[in-house]
């Protein structure tokens, strides 16, 4: 505790001491109430006898006080007052009437009417304390200490009291509130705990402070007076070494002397100081006053302080092993000042093939490529601007032999109080194997993009050979397609193959699955890395001795759709390393040669369809040339036959007896049928063959057509109910079509009236056309009969029974349907439908 | 019918050949009919005349040289395209008679089944050639 402080609280100590000699003076006063009562008795029964006998002898008691008296009524009006109580007041109750209600300061009314209760139910209050207000409203504290008056039924008539005029004594107690709060606000706010003893070690003041030091779990208030000559004891054991504590303060308090700066350890190891003031008036011992600090921090400081000192030989010790740690660690590591290098590590020095001394007359300049050095600025220039203090990177430095080395480089920036750059620490970590894997990445990546757009399965493969072995450091690299339905391994991509002969794809390269490793990874659909061929009865020489195979399945839902294969010379050549990137390489390869098959196989029967197509349209066409030729091969001799029966008739004219005339006409008659025969064959034949291209037709063109053609007897008439529609074909087609059925209707009529009647109903996608007729009709058995090739129900000069061989199969040609409903006798209907 | 056609048939069909000659000599006509059994000799006749035919009826079925390789020799043959050709034939093949028009015919006539059909179609056939105004040599 500073002086300056214990001046404050001595000072302070100085006033509450005045304060309180006013206190007790005051309560030294307050001691003569005890004779006001006594002179409240006396008046009392003075006034019981003066109320009985109304006698103005009163007057004299009144007078025998000093005090202000006052006599009230129950109801409050102030019935009598003596001249203490007249002049303080300033009423004069001769003269108006007064209610004790006009005195009371209105702020204290409520308490003023309770206090009245109080007097009532008690029938005696003391030290009433309130504040009045007299006749020219001054505001003043009185005491009032009274009675209730009653008659002698008990029943309460008035009540009398005397007053005191309190005012400044009212005064003094405030201000030595206000300054014992004051006091008490410094001391309990004070970071110090503090406690104040009379001489009997009785508290008279202590602190918040105190209580939180010593764990005591009440306010600093309410020890106040407590007696604490025996607290050492009793608190021994919240400090280190209690025996000692107990003994010190013993001995201080005997000698009463002041001590300060005492050390204590509290038990839970805080540090406190202490401070003993005794406090003398004159030469009379008053008290004392202890004070508390907690010291703990400070005195850690200052052990570390201590400490410090004693660990620079550990630091030196501590310098030495890092020392060493930098010098065996595989992470290059330098210190650099202004870009200049002045230490290094063993490490950096093996990275880039510079002894320490060479690298240390080096700026990080010197071992940076030129094309990398811009971006290194950059971050130097963030250090700057920005403050950053460390920025890792990836750079290539310079080797002693030319080559680079790829680094992760972690830059330290170390700063001054200021902070200014003092130095940087570079901690330079080798990822060339990494990087390689990077590039095993970038590989994948320009092959996915070399091969993104093609589709072509060969293509598709010669990027991936290509690209495989240069990765695979050989010159034998192969891509196979597996055909598992024919059992067999092609080649579609051989590196190396194709530079020199440009025909892509050998096809007989063909390797039978079953035999090599490629056919076992084939069936197994598992990779296979070969260290040593000679050892593997496998193996299969394909272009020349290889001793080290590398073969990985290209997977399409399990089954390996194709095959990658490298070989080398050497033993061991290929590494796990190698499997995992060609695996990738394969599952991307999987993807595009999945589609790109199935492209493949896609264009494969487009061309055999293209050519099926080809090889049809020619045999279609030599068929119908065939066809015209048998038709004109047949037709000849009928024509030759047919000449030389007209000449023998004319030449023999006369002659020839009407027998042999009969038998000249039959030969005339199958020449006709065997002539018609012929030509239905031909056109039959012809159906398929598309002679000219499909227009639109008007069929009741057609109609109008077949009537012409057509010999129609007097007796049938021809109805078209519905108008027919236009319907793509070839016209000659539906010529027949119509021509036939109808020839037909009018050929197996029988009526003496006929009718065919021809009609069209519209579907959505097709047309259905019915020819009815009322002719002989058709028994049912022979329905399923009468559209087979020579069938004819009737034999007659003019059937060939080819002609609903013809329409059904002209319906066909049109996607229709033909069927018919037919009775005996009554009539038939044929129904067919056209494709729209 | 007083004009007399100087006519080339080239035909192989050696009753035809009769049906020609007898159908002439019925309608009484006095057209002058050389006859050329195949393609070949029928150029041979072409390149030893110094006269060309007024007309030719050619046959389409034949063996060796067809009518339709004849029609083209005969067609891009500076000397003897001029001629007029009319088709004799038994042959409705559609593909036969566009292609014989896109040479260049000048009348396409089947041959029917019946004599006296025939014999009917060739009279037309030659009375139109009669009234025709021919190229002379």
């Amino acid at each position: 505790m500073s002086q300056n402080k214990i001046d404050i609280i001595l000072r302070n100590l100085k006033e509450e001491r005045t304060a309180r000699k006013a206190a007790e003076k005051i309560v030294k006063n307050k001691s003569n109430d005890a004779s006001i009562i006594e002179e409240l008795k006396k008046s009392n029964k003075a006034l019981e006898s003066l109320l009985e006998k109304k006698t103005s002898q009163l007057e004299g008691v009144f007078e025998n006080i000093n005090n202000g008296y006052v006599l009230m009524d129950i109801f409050g009006n102030i019935m009598k007052m003596n001249d203490v109580a007249t002049s303080f007041f300033g009423y004069d109750i001769g003269k108006e009437s007064l209610s004790v209600y006009n005195l009371i300061y209105p702020d204290d009314l409520d308490y003023g009417i309770k206090s009245f209760i109080t007097l009532k139910k008690e029938g005696v209050f003391t030290n009433y304390r309130t504040r009045i207000l007299t006749k020219n409203k001054q505001v003043r504290w009185v005491q009032i200490n009274g009675n209730l008056i009653v008659d002698k039924q008990n029943k309460p008539i008035g009540a009398q009291g005397i007053i005191r005029d309190i005012t400044s004594e009212k005064r003094a107690e405030d201000l030595l509130t206000q300054s014992e709060n004051r006091l008490s606000s410094l001391i309990e706010n004070l970071d110090s705990a503090v406690l104040l003893e009379d001489e009997h070690r009785k508290i008279i003041l202590t602190n918040n402070k105190f209580c939180e030091l010593f764990n005591i779990p009440t306010s600093a208030d309410l020890l106040k007076g407590v007696d604490y000559s025996n607290a050492a004891y009793e608190s021994r054991n919240l400090f280190k070494h209690p025996k000692e504590f107990v003994s010190r303060v013993t001995s201080i308090l005997e000698k009463r002397e002041q001590v300060l700066g005492d050390e204590i350890i509290m038990a839970d190891g805080e540090t406190l100081e202490r401070d003993y003031i005794p406090i003398l008036k004159g030469n009379q011992y008053k008290g004392h006053l202890w004070t508390y600090k907690d010291i703990t921090l400070r005195k850690k400081y200052r052990e570390s302080l201590e400490a410090q000192k004693e660990n620079a030989t550990l630091i030196q010790e501590k310098k030495e092993e890092l020392e060493t740690i930098v010098n065996n660690t595989s992470i290059g590591i330098a210190l650099t000042q202004h870009g200049r290098i002045i230490k290094n590590n063993t490490a950096l020095q093996n990275m880039v093939g510079f002894s320490e001394n060479e690298i240390n007359s080096f700026s990080i300049r010197d071992l940076t490529f030129a094309e990398d050095y811009h971006s290194f600025k950059k971050y130097i220039k963030q250090v700057t601007v920005d403050k950053i203090d460390n920025f890792t990177f990836v750079k290539r430095y310079k080797r002693k032999d030319g080559s680079a080395i790829w680094t992760k480089t972690n830059v330290n920036v170390v700063r001054d109080q200021d902070k200014n750059i003092k130095h940087q620490v570079t901690f330079i970590e080798d990822i060339t194997s990494n990087r390689e894997k990077t590039l095993i990445i970038d590989l994948i990546n320009n092959l996915t993009k070399s091969i993104l757009g093609k589709t072509d399965i060969v293509d598709i493969a010669k990027e991936i050979v290509n690209n495989i072995a240069a990765y695979l450091d050989t010159d034998n690299c192969t891509i196979y397609l597996v055909n598992h339905e024919k059992n067999t391994t092609e080649k579609i991509a051989v590196y190396g193959v194709k530079m020199k002969n440009k025909t892509p794809v050998i096809n007989d390269l063909f390797l039978p699955k079953g035999k090599g490793i490629v056919a076992s990874v084939a069936k197994s659909g598992i990779s296979e890395l070969i260290h040593d061929t000679s050892k593997d009865d496998r193996y299969v020489i394909d272009l020349k001795k290889c001793l080290s195979e590398i073969t990985v399945p290209i997977m399409s839902n399990g089954i390996a759709i194709g095959i990658i294969d490298s070989e080398h010379k050497d033993k061991n050549h290929y590494t796990h390393e190698h499997l995992k990137t060609l695996e990738s390489v394969a599952s991307l390869a999987a993807i595009k040669l999945r589609t790109a098959i199935s492209i493949r196989e896609h264009k494969k029967a487009e061309l055999r369809n293209e050519l099926l197509l080809k090889k049809l349209e020619t045999s279609n066409y030599e068929l119908n040339e065939y066809a015209h030729v048998v038709s004109h091969d047949l037709k000849s001799p009928l024509r030759s036959i047919d000449a030389l029966v007209s000449w023998i008739k004319t030449d023999n004219e006369g002659l020839l007896n009407g027998n042999t005339l009969d038998n000249f006409n039959l030969i005339e008659d199958t020449l006709e049928k065997m002539e018609l025969l012929i030509s239905d064959i031909l056109f039959y034949s012809s159906i398929d063959a598309t002679t000219s291209k499909n227009k639109k037709v008007n069929l009741n063109i057609v109609l109008e057509d077949i009537k012409k053609i057509l010999f129609i007897p007097n007796n049938i008439s021809i109805q078209i109910i519905n108008k027919l529609p236009l319907i793509i074909g070839e016209k000659t087609k539906f010529q027949q079509l119509f021509q036939n059925l109808i020839s037909n209707a009018i050929k197996f009529n029988d009526k003496e009236k006929g009718l065919i009647q021809i009609d069209v109903l519209e579907n959505k996608s097709f047309y259905q056309f019915s020819v009815k007729d009322n002719g002989i009709g058709i028994e049912s058995k022979y329905l399923d009969k009468v559209f087979k090739f020579f069938h004819s129900l009737k034999p007659s000069k003019e059937s060939s029974g080819i002609g609903l061989s013809i329409v059904k199969k002209i319906v066909d040609l049109y996607q229709g349907e033909i069927w018919i409903e037919s009775e005996p006798d009554i009539g038939t209907t044929f129904y067919f439908t056209l494709k729209k | 019918m007083k004009k007399k056609l100087n006519i080339l048939l080239i035909e192989d069909n050696i009753i035809e050949v009769m049906k020609m000659d007898r159908t002439v000599s019925l309608l009484k006509l006095k057209h002058k009919i050389t006859k050329a059994v195949t393609a070949d000799k029928a150029f041979e006749l072409l390149n030893e005349t110094e006269s060309y035919p007024d007309i030719i009826l050619l046959d389409l079925n034949m063996p060796k040289m067809s009518g339709i390789e004849f029609l083209s020799s005969l067609k891009s043959n500076d000397n003897l395209k001029h001629i007029p050709t009319i088709i004799l034939t038994t042959s409705d093949n559609e593909n036969d008679l566009k292609k014989c028009y896109k040479i260049g015919i000048s009348g396409y006539i089947l041959k029917p089944l019946k004599y006296e059909d025939y014999v009917k179609k060739i009279e037309v056939v030659l009375s139109y050639w009669c009234i025709n105004e021919l190229k002379k040599y």
